[in-house]
């Protein structure tokens, strides 16, 4: 045997496989099958139906604004508040020869023609008012406290109380003017 | 590459199983002992093949056909079993190295001084370093031609040449030493 045929044989004789072609085949093979793709459409979908939504949203933001939103609505002022100051808007109920206060407001005269303070009191008919009481005002009095008080009629039915002139305060002169609107109650027992 | 040859790659790219298989068998044989001959271990050898084979034909749709197959495929059973073997020395691999040869000395038709002088060849083999071992296994196991040892492990032709040349003189020398008395290392 020459060298070369003597290292060709002690490879051979030290390199005999002890396995089996088949097996090894079989795990080859198995390795080679091709392996069932995981399902992207799920995932595709949900990217899909993601930039749909977001794609909405967009053009609904570009095409439809929403509007401002509106400032919060300040809490109502108690309306007892503006009844201490102000006069009730409707006529006083009161009861007949019942005193009844009435606020006068006073400013320059733009006229300049002097007229004496009078109160009127006008009984409010079916068709027509009538003035049922008439009586000079003491200028004084009105300019001190802004504030005259008057004896309701003794008659029931709806009246309205009117103060109008002029006076003098500190040299200037003042129109005043006052009004109010009464019902005068039927007395008890009749 | 022959025709026969070139037609079996041509089908086994078309996805053949058959094809596939034949490929297989036909370079199973020096594939799994070039294998073992560098790992030193069946087990090792066995999954460094079966990783070769996988990859070698999921590799086939950019196969050239007009190169030689076996070159090709015996550079990828080195390069796999080199690394296997080399996962191993590190002991990333609970498995035993170089593991006994059941068959080593159940060769029933070599008397026992030719079997004895055939294990100190192999001995004599396996001392060889690296660089002048593979291209003695490519020639004896894989029987690649001197110029598909070159392609198979590039290198210049004439470097392979020289190699096998000193690998042969250095195991001719052993023989004669070991007729005459004996010598261990061998570089």
């Amino acid at each position: 045997m020459n060298l070369d045929e003597r290292i060709r044989e002690a490879l051979r004789a030290n390199s005999q496989w002890p396995g089996s072609p088949d097996e090894l085949w079989q795990r080859i093979s198995s390795q080679l099958q091709p392996k069932p793709k995981r399902s992207r459409q799920p995932l595709w979908l949900g990217t899909a139906a993601a930039a749909v939504l977001v794609l909405v949203f967009v053009f609904q933001a570009v095409w439809n604004p929403q509007p401002p939103p509106l400032p919060e609505a300040e809490e109502a002022v108690p309306m007892r508040m503006l009844t201490a100051v102000l006069p009730p808007s409707g006529p006083q109920l009161v009861q007949p020869g019942e005193v009844v206060e009435l606020t006068l407001d006073a400013h320059l005269s733009s006229q300049g023609t002097p007229a004496p303070p009078r109160l009127e009191i006008w009984q409010e008919g079916d068709a027509e008012e009538v003035l049922v009481m008439e009586r000079g005002l003491s200028g004084g009095e009105l300019v001190e406290t802004r504030l005259l008080t008057v004896q309701a009629p003794e008659e029931p039915g709806s009246y309205r109380l009117v103060v109008r002139g002029t006076v003098e305060e500190q040299g200037q002169l003042l129109e005043i003017y006052g009004e109010k609107s009464i019902v005068v109650a039927a007395a008890e027992g009749s | 590459m022959d025709l026969a040859e070139r037609e079996l790659i041509k089908r086994a790219k078309r996805g053949e199983h058959a094809a596939l298989e034949e490929i297989f068998r036909l370079h199973l044989d020096s594939a799994i002992r070039l294998a073992y001959l560098v790992t030193r271990n069946w087990a090792t050898a066995e999954d460094a093949v079966q990783e070769a084979f996988v990859q070698a034909f999921r590799s086939l749709p950019s196969f050239q056909e007009h190169r030689p197959f076996k070159p090709w495929f015996t550079r990828i059973v080195i390069n796999k079993a080199k690394r296997t073997k080399s996962k191993l020395d590190r002991g990333h691999l609970p498995y035993e190295f170089e593991e006994e040869n059941p068959h080593a000395s159940l060769n029933p038709e070599g008397s026992a001084l030719e079997r004895e002088g055939l294990d100190e060849l192999f001995t004599a083999i396996n001392k060889l370093d690296d660089k002048h071992r593979l291209p003695l296994l490519l020639k004896y196991v894989a029987e690649l031609t001197e110029a598909e040892i070159a392609q198979t492990l590039r290198l210049p032709q004439t470097t392979v040449k020289s190699r096998l040349y000193t690998a042969r003189q250095r195991l001719k020398g052993y023989l004669t030493e070991s007729e005459g008395g004996g010598r261990d290392e061998f570089r």
